[in-house]
């Protein structure tokens, strides 16, 4: 099946005007160079830049984040006690392995999925020489957790003990104190949750963030997020804050004192911009890295002989869903159909330059359930399978479906509807402005079909909230197809429970075969964020989103030109 | 200079009428766009939340901030306690940043008015004297090209040539940078590092412009050498240099002054987009941010500099053509 590609973006218009203006007349002023190869000892100097959306706040402090505009700049500039798996040796971050100390040094698990003893490191310094000490990881949960501190976390600390208190009383200045975290030493603590979680440590999403009590200790709470700290933070990470400059850029320097040691570029820099304008700016060689939207844009920006493209897995899987509270008795068999009907491969390799990953598998991304139970059934692209799907379950075919679109259609809803009516899905595109994407699908579950991810989480205990029965918006829950099955509720229940993680797992299997059988959403793919790379950066690829490792920032070196 | 006289028809009477005229216009412009702005699907909250990652705010926080902003309160409620503290000089707090709106937008102001005032002194310049050249030179080979690049110019819209001069003088040739204000790690501030940086978001805002000015100052000059003073000028032995100069310029400029005055909305408008593809810290950029966070505040604020900025320059405009057209009274 042969694509075609009606969206037209602006960095479509831009090369095709751009190319027929230049034609003939200017010659290519990169073609004369050439990809630099690579010494091999890193090379220690020079300035990495990096182009990423504008911060959404002017607010550089993990515990007050909102996208990756302020993430890219926190995870240069902070640290976190552990993070979910080591970077490994290659540029890119390995797909599963080990927890990292970072703060900790080590870490004992003192009784399973629960209470951890850290012990941590006594060379890790805040930027102004103080010591990171025991004393700072409480401070930085307390201050997580406490309601009156007002920080919006993307990365929070869920599920200690005490949490709720903090959560829903908050506690005043001065007032340190969490129930789960108890200091053992200057350099030693105990973490203790409510109720076990397995993999808690692995997910990206929950943040233990140290926070420098000795600055933030005594001051109010509504100048914790004001400046002089607000854009120039002092963190322990391995770069420090240089220069802020609103909307435009962030300047930060290596930090000597580093505790794996010196980063090898003397600057990092942050250039603030709009996509297709930092694709030029990655073109004209103004920044060395950025992300680029996979298909026209991301072939074209790798098919240049300076450029390599990094497309790095991400956990969402993702699909189409079948809004189950419209359609109770169809839902799950649209869901089916759907995953029949759509030929992911087709559309991977047209219109996606191949990132994506064909996956009907809801839990791929959780350690230890990457490969699904014995009796996992995939579903392939076949149309007639689709069309006996939904006529088992007496589906009339002439029934139009509204497809809630958050933003504008592209050629991937184009593809795809084209597809499903192929096996007789029908459907119409409802657009939607993303501002109003909260109320459309959360609180209203305004649409029969939609674009969906069912958890992108490490842990089953927040996956679960995505088709738990009842666990919509207004009940804290993300179960906005109103999706339920009581069965797979009692086992993931059971299953959370359990703490034998032998036990566990053959719970969590069973739960998944019944989620196979019945699926909850369309399960088609993840994605992966598609980077795009000047040739001259060299060891490592420092910015991987939302991923649960810590980005190799030091390991980081130009290749001199 | 001594103060304008206050006798009925006088200049100093015409514009205390129009400023007491403007106060008005600007109350239903704000009651215009308060409407327009609420009633925007979604809101400020919402806006502020990746829908992917709804685990940073529950429901009921979600609803407490609702609660916290008066987004709850009725419309006119809201609109009222706003236009009670924008008579006194606060238009507020940005919902998103919880800044003072008045200090963000002066913040941004000269960035913009950079851009601004520089691309419609270049646009009514070089406009004005292609227009009059292409109107002297009537039919020309000149005349010709000029019109098909003026209606080039006013079809095209001026994002395009962002993005034309974007690829050819920054990606293919390299000769200017392609976004932002400065270099980073160079020293900011009013340097040539900045006016580089100004080069082409200075151009793509100018270059619609001066196709506008163009055509005007054709048409005007076109009229001015058919009138009969012109011919009278003519037949009285003047020099074609004296004619042009004393009779037909003149005559040919008054009506652009009416057009640099109206050509503020337009240049306005067009700094949003272009200060979004140029990440140029200007009011634009920041209003276009505004919108897609539904900050309301900000938005209303901006809009309300804007309409302001217009209307005296409207009532500039106006004040200027009188002065240099003694035809013309103030009534």
């Amino acid at each position: 099946m042969r694509l075609s590609r009606r969206a037209v973006s602006r960095r479509t218009v831009l090369q095709a005007a751009g190319a027929s203006a230049a034609a003939g007349l200017l010659l290519p002023r990169h073609a004369a160079l050439a990809t630099a190869q690579a010494s091999p000892e890193p090379v220690q100097g020079g300035t990495l830049t990096y182009g990423n959306a504008k911060p959404a706040e002017n607010i550089i402090n993990p515990l007050n984040t909102i996208g990756t505009g302020q993430n890219v700049l926190i995870e240069a500039l902070f640290l976190r006690l552990v993070y979910g798996r080591q970077w490994g040796d290659g540029v890119n971050p390995q797909a599963e392995g080990d927890l990292e100390m970072a703060v900790a040094e080590s870490m004992t698990e003192i009784e399973t999925d629960r209470v951890w003893e850290f012990k941590l490191r006594e060379n890790v310094l805040w930027h102004d020489g103080t010591p990171v000490t025991a004393d700072d990881v409480i401070f930085g949960i307390w201050l997580s957790l406490n309601k009156n501190a007002g920080g919006s976390n993307e990365t929070p600390v869920v599920g200690i003990k005490g949490a709720e208190r903090l959560q829903t009383e908050g506690a005043e200045v001065g007032d340190i104190s969490v129930e789960g975290a108890t200091k053992l030493g200057d350099y030693a603590l105990r973490i203790e949750l409510d109720r076990p979680i397995a993999n808690y440590w692995k997910s990206w999403y929950v943040g233990y963030w140290p926070m420098p009590q000795h600055i933030f200790g005594e001051m109010p709470f509504d100048q914790l997020f004001a400046e002089p700290y607000a854009t120039m933070p002092v963190g322990n990470g391995p770069f420090k804050a240089v220069k802020y400059v609103d909307g435009q850029y962030m300047e930060m320097a290596a930090n000597e004192d580093f505790y794996l040691g010196r980063p090898h570029v003397d600057t990092f820099i942050v250039r603030f911009g709009d996509g297709d304008t930092l694709s030029a700016a990655l073109e004209a060689q103004e920044i060395d890295g950025t992300t680029a939207s996979a298909g026209a844009v991301y072939d074209r920006l790798t098919s240049l002989p300076y450029i390599a493209g990094n497309p790095v897995p991400s956990t969402h899987p993702q699909g189409l869903v079948a809004n189950a509270g419209r359609m109770p008795d169809h839902a799950a068999a649209l869901n089916k159909a759907m995953m029949h009907a759509i030929d992911i491969k087709t559309i991977n390799e047209q219109l996606f330059s191949g990132t994506l990953r064909p996956s009907n598998n809801l839990f791929e991304h959780v350690p230890g359930y990457e490969t699904p139970p014995d009796g996992f059934m995939t579903y392939d692209y076949d149309p007639q399978k689709a069309m006996a799907v939904l006529q088992a379950a007496g589906w009339d075919s002439n029934t139009e479906l509204e497809w809630l679109i958050i933003g504008t259609p592209g050629t991937m809803h184009d593809a795809m509807q084209a597809m499903l009516a192929a096996a007789g899905i029908k459907t119409r595109y409802a657009p939607a402005d993303p501002a109003t994407a909260i109320q459309n699908i959360y609180q209203d579950s305004n649409f029969d079909i939609l674009a969906s991810n069912f958890g992108p989480y490490e842990f089953f205990e927040y996956d679960w909230k995505y088709f738990k029965c009842g666990w919509t918006y207004d009940t804290g829950g993300f179960n906005y197809a109103q999706y339920c099955h009581e069965d797979v509720d009692a086992l993931f229940e059971k299953g959370l429970a359990e703490t034998d993680p032998d036990a566990a797992k053959a719970t969590f299997d069973e739960a998944i075969l019944l989620l196979n059988q019945t699926p909850p959403q369309a399960t088609l793919y993840r994605g992966s964020t598609t980077y795009v790379w000047n040739t001259r950066v060299q060891g490592a690829y420092p910015y991987q989103y939302r991923l649960p490792v810590r980005p190799a920032f030091e390991r980081v070196w130009i290749q001199p030109q | 200079m001594s103060p304008l006289p206050r006798s009925p028809g006088s200049p100093m009477n015409y514009v205390i009428r129009r400023l007491l005229l403007v106060l008005p216009m600007l109350l239903g412009i704000t009651i215009i766009t308060y409407t327009l702005v609420n009633f925007a699907p979604g809101d400020p909250i919402t806006a502020m939340i990746d829908p992917e990652e709804m685990n940073v705010r529950s429901a009921d926080e979600i609803e407490a901030l609702r609660e916290k902003m008066g987004l709850n309160d009725p419309l006119p409620v809201r609109y009222a306690l706003w236009l009670r503290e924008a008579v006194q000089g606060n238009l507020g707090y940005s919902y998103h940043d919880e800044k003072p709106v008045l200090g963000m937008i002066l913040d941004k102001l000269p960035a913009s008015l950079m851009l601004t005032a520089t691309s419609m002194l270049l646009a009514s310049l070089i406009g004005c004297a292609l227009g009059v050249f292409s109107a002297l030179r009537q039919y020309s080979i000149f005349d010709h090209l000029l019109t098909v690049l003026a209606f080039f110019g006013v079809s095209v819209p001026g994002f395009f040539f962002a993005l034309i001069g974007m690829y050819i003088f920054s990606v293919r040739l390299g000769w200017l940078p392609v976004f932002g204000m400065w270099t980073p790690g160079e020293p900011t501030g009013f340097n040539l590092d900045l006016l580089r940086h100004a080069i082409l978001p200075v151009l793509t805002l100018t270059l619609p412009q001066i196709a506008g000015y163009m055509r005007y100052a054709r048409a005007a000059t076109l009229e001015a050498l058919g009138a009969d003073h012109v011919t009278t000028a003519r037949a009285k032995g003047l020099r074609e240099q004296v004619v042009l100069r004393r009779h037909v310029l003149r005559n040919a400029l008054l009506p652009l002054v009416t057009i640099f005055g109206l050509s503020l909305p337009a240049i306005i408008g067009g700094s949003f987009i272009i200060e979004t593809i140029f990440s140029w810290p200007g009011i634009g950029l920041l209003g276009y941010t505004a919108i897609m966070q539904r900050d309301y505040p900000l938005q209303l604020g901006i809009a309300l500099i804007a309409a302001t900025a217009v209307l005296l320059a409207n009532l500039g405009t106006d004040i200027a053509y009188g002065l240099v057209d003694p035809r013309i009274r103030y009534e």
